[in-house]
């Protein structure tokens, strides 16, 4: 079972430099967006590697 | 007036680079208190550089297709010695030392910059409704948004303000502004055109590229534009093409999806797509049904990809919240709020991606979708009802073009008709990577397929 975030307290501890309201606005799109995102990352394979931002090597690397 | 038709008359002596200058500054004069496309208008260097195009012409100096040329440039471009916004408070008094890649090539191909396009604030959304440098309005529907974030440059190639124009594309801000404004808008592949000296939003999925008049004047901006820069570190080492377009169907196999694309558009846009694809089947090209991935996760990824990285970019200017629209500093809060292993999983699910989607390129050369599932919307409008459901303006404006931005794949966006409403629609094509050429002359093949009433 994939335990949700509660984003209000994270946006408290981890920010508490945004507004009350400010952060009642944030909150539903980002519990929309973990819904997606969860169940996705859950299915992971656990060799699954990042995508590189590109595969040629670096000038001088 | 396309880019091809000023080289020709320019070279004939029917006009100067000065009276191709005069014209867009006349356009800029006459529309852009109402379009607000420009947030800086670059007359007197331009003026310079048109009459430095035309002593050269006279004394057999071609630079070639570009030459004298006038061209905008999105804000987001540093320009040496010129304001350079992003559209954004945070920047407005930000004067560069020096040019973008991009900038310091279309120079050396001798194109006449006219000036600094107005955007969505730090290219961070899609209406172009900017709080600081005015609303970007669609010169097709003034009452309506021109799409972003590269709303002034479609504008402004749209209205005849400039015959082309540089744009960013991180979530479709190249493609929706061109398909909302009836013009051509590509994004190349990632790592094709440098992004050296383009303030950046989403490291991994920021892209430049052309919006233009025509499929054959993207191409000849990509000439200019396209190739490796080692400031750039995901700048592709491999060879340009000539983007020219050949313009052929001849035996190209169009995949034409079952699945997402056509779910949730409206009829005209439905009708535009299969009209295009019926029109390439004639011109020889074979069209097959194809299942895509799963582009609703591609789009979920995307979108914490995103978060997570401009966050990480643009984080440091919160501290001056009061200086920034209510809708991008919301994203920039969400962003912070993004842990890091969702962001890992992002890159890893992206990659997984990629691979499948490679798959898809047994099937067919090319795919055919709507670029947006609707014409522009009315400005103000945070949502809108496609086939009877309430979308999110936003997300519905990047649904379908948000997926290439992270598969790095090269997408294009042409004029395909309008809807009853009088609005215009983009047929999207999509190729592999680095298939730009490919993807060119399909396009061009199309363009002409569809005619001048398209």
């Amino acid at each position: 079972m994939l335990v949700m975030t509660d984003w209000k307290l994270a946006a408290q501890a981890r920010c508490p430099d945004i507004p009350a309201d400010e952060v009642n606005r944030i909150v539903p799109v980002l519990e929309t967006l973990e819904a997606a995102f969860a169940p996705l990352a859950a299915r992971l394979p656990v060799d699954a590697e990042p995508a590189a931002f590109s595969a040629e090597p670096r000038e001088g690397a | 007036m396309t880019i091809v038709e000023a080289a020709r008359r320019l070279r004939g002596r029917e006009i100067s680079a000065s009276e191709l200058l005069d014209q867009c500054l006349g356009c800029i004069a006459a529309l852009n208190s109402a379009l607000n496309a420009f947030i800086t208008v670059m007359e007197e260097s331009a003026r310079d550089a048109a009459r430095k195009a035309d002593e050269e012409l006279a004394r057999g100096l071609d630079r070639g297709p570009l030459h004298g040329i006038p061209v905008a440039l999105k804000d987001v471009f540093l320009t040496r010695g010129v304001r350079t916004t992003a559209g954004s408070k945070l920047f407005e008094n930000y004067i560069p030392d020096h040019d973008a890649a991009a900038v310091e090539r279309l120079i050396q191909a001798g194109a006449v910059l006219v000036g600094k396009t107005n955007m969505h604030e730090l290219a961070y959304g899609i209406t172009s409704a900017n709080p600081h440098f005015g609303t970007v309005r669609n010169p097709h529907a003034p009452a309506r948004i021109p799409g972003g974030s590269s709303g002034g440059s479609a504008v402004a190639v749209a209205s005849g303000m400039a015959l082309a124009a540089l744009g960013s594309d991180t979530g479709g801000s190249i493609r929706i502004p061109a398909a909302f404004c009836g013009v051509v808008g590509l994004k190349p592949s990632y790592g094709r055109v440098s992004r050296y000296g383009m303030l950046p939003l989403s490291f991994s999925q920021d892209h430049a590229g052309p919006i233009a008049g025509s499929v054959r004047d993207a191409g000849l901006i990509m000439n200019a534009i396209a190739g490796h820069d080692s400031r750039d570190p995901s700048s592709s080492r491999r060879p340009v093409e000539d983007y020219v377009p050949a313009g052929s169907l001849e035996g190209v196999r169009i995949g034409l999806p079952e699945n997402f694309y056509f779910e949730r558009v409206t009829p005209a846009v439905r009708e535009a797509v299969e009209r295009a694809a019926e029109l390439a089947e004639r011109c020889g090209a074979r069209v097959l049904r194809v299942r895509v991935p799963d582009m609703d996760a591609v789009n979920t990824i995307g979108r914490v990809l995103l978060l997570a990285e401009a966050a990480a970019a643009l984080t440091p200017h919160l501290a001056q919240r009061a200086g920034i629209g209510d809708d991008v500093r919301t994203l920039l809060d969400q962003g912070r709020l993004v842990p890091a292993t969702d962001y890992v999983n992002a890159q890893r699910l992206r990659r997984l991606k990629q691979d499948e989607f490679r798959l898809l390129w047994r099937q067919v050369d090319i795919l055919f979708t709507p670029t947006v599932p609707l014409g522009a919307p009315k400005i103000g409008e945070t949502a809108v009802e496609i086939e009877g459901r309430s979308e999110d303006v936003r997300l519905a404006a990047t649904r379908l073009v948000r997926g290439m931005d992270v598969l790095g794949l090269p997408a294009i966006s042409l004029p395909c008709g309008l809807d009853p409403n009088g609005l215009p629609l983009g047929l999207q094509i999509i190729a592999p990577e680095f298939r730009e050429a490919a993807l060119l002359s399909v396009a061009a093949a199309v363009e002409r397929a569809l005619g001048p009433a398209r």
